[in-house]
């Protein structure tokens, strides 16, 4: 078994047991991160087609800090606070970024790392921070790939690499 | 089962080396997110600290700036104090010489640089005041109350964020 299909093979194995907690991950995810930091409910994850989720992404799907309130007689019997997260086709999560509950991830959507999502993302658009703004469209980052970004790399490759060509 | 064992048995460690703490605290932290000096920190009664909070009592500055000259390194140290009753959310970092005052909330992610007033909730980096916890209590209490058991939780969370039309009356964001 050759290094890159073992790779799948830990995906496929744990995708599976996320299956069983009840949470949903469609055809062809790449999750690059532990199965603790789904939280206590991972069946309130949604996850759609075609994401990448890199590593030390955390889901938050409950509120802790109703405890500070619980503590006074008052509201002695409120109930933990929770909420779903919903992530649509086609999203890529950055490192360490942290997803707070009753948030939806629209489809094509880019949140760069080490940001914290606290409200709905658009589709088509690509965001980041803490607290997360959106930086521009999708759009723009395809053109600006396509034109610069590949021509430098062509560049780079002819001035290192072009003598293991001959 | 192994971890909590583990993490028992760090925070007696913790405490050995002089960490101050009250009563009823619940803690996810490591040992290590409280760096060489844990004797710096002091945390209250029913505070909440979770996972991969980082208490940074010794910046490297005096490390980086100030060459062999111990008496300058010690200036740098900082006391952290939390007080009764805070939260401190996921992932949070804590710089040196910073009062949390009590009933604090901190969201996840927040780097706290500055003293943090009583009945407050902040966040961002750097953290900011974003509400008051008198507006918080409003907000939680619009919230529907969800009656289930240990064993009924999964079904009846399930049943009323994914098939069920009134999720939008838990929409309710601070």
């Amino acid at each position: 078994m050759g290094l890159l299909a073992l790779k799948k093979h830990m995906n496929n194995t744990k995708i599976k047991k996320l299956h069983k907690a009840g949470m949903e991950v469609g055809e062809g995810t790449l999750l690059f991160t532990s199965k603790d930091s789904f939280g206590s409910e991972p069946y309130l994850i949604h996850i759609g087609e075609q994401c990448v989720i890199a590593n030390g992404v955390k889901f938050i799907t409950h509120d802790g800090a109703i405890r500070v309130i619980n503590n006074r007689e008052e509201y002695k019997y409120i109930n933990n606070k929770y909420g779903k997260i919903d992530i649509k086709d086609r999203v890529y999560i950055g490192e360490n970024s942290i997803i707070m509950p009753n948030v939806t991830i629209g489809p094509n959507a880019c949140v760069l790392p080490g940001s914290v999502v606290y409200n709905d993302i658009p589709p088509n658009t690509m965001s980041g921070g803490n607290p997360v703004r959106t930086k521009n469209k999708i759009e723009d980052f395809e053109t600006y790939y396509r034109t610069e970004i590949y021509d430098y790399y062509q560049k780079c490759f002819n001035k290192f690499y072009k003598h293991l060509l001959r | 089962m192994f971890y909590r064992l583990v993490h028992r048995f760090e925070i007696k460690r913790l405490m050995k080396n002089g960490l101050r703490m009250g009563k009823h605290i619940i803690l996810f932290n490591r040992e290590e997110d409280y760096g060489c000096n844990p004797h710096l920190v002091s945390i209250g009664d029913n505070c909440v600290i979770t996972s991969g909070v980082k208490f940074i009592t010794n910046p490297g500055i005096a490390v980086a700036n100030t060459f062999g000259s111990k008496n300058d390194s010690a200036s740098h140290l900082g006391e952290i104090i939390v007080h009764d009753n805070c939260f401190i959310g996921l992932n949070a970092i804590i710089l040196p010489g910073v009062n949390i005052g009590p009933n604090a909330v901190i969201g996840a992610g927040a780097v706290v640089m500055d003293d943090i007033e009583p009945n407050r909730c902040v966040s961002g980096n750097p953290a900011k005041v974003t509400c008051t916890l008198q507006y918080y209590e409003k907000v939680c209490k619009k919230n529907t109350t969800l009656q289930y058991n240990q064993k009924t939780k999964r079904k009846v969370l399930k049943q009323f964020f994914w098939t069920s039309s009134k999720t939008h009356l838990l929409n309710n964001k601070v």
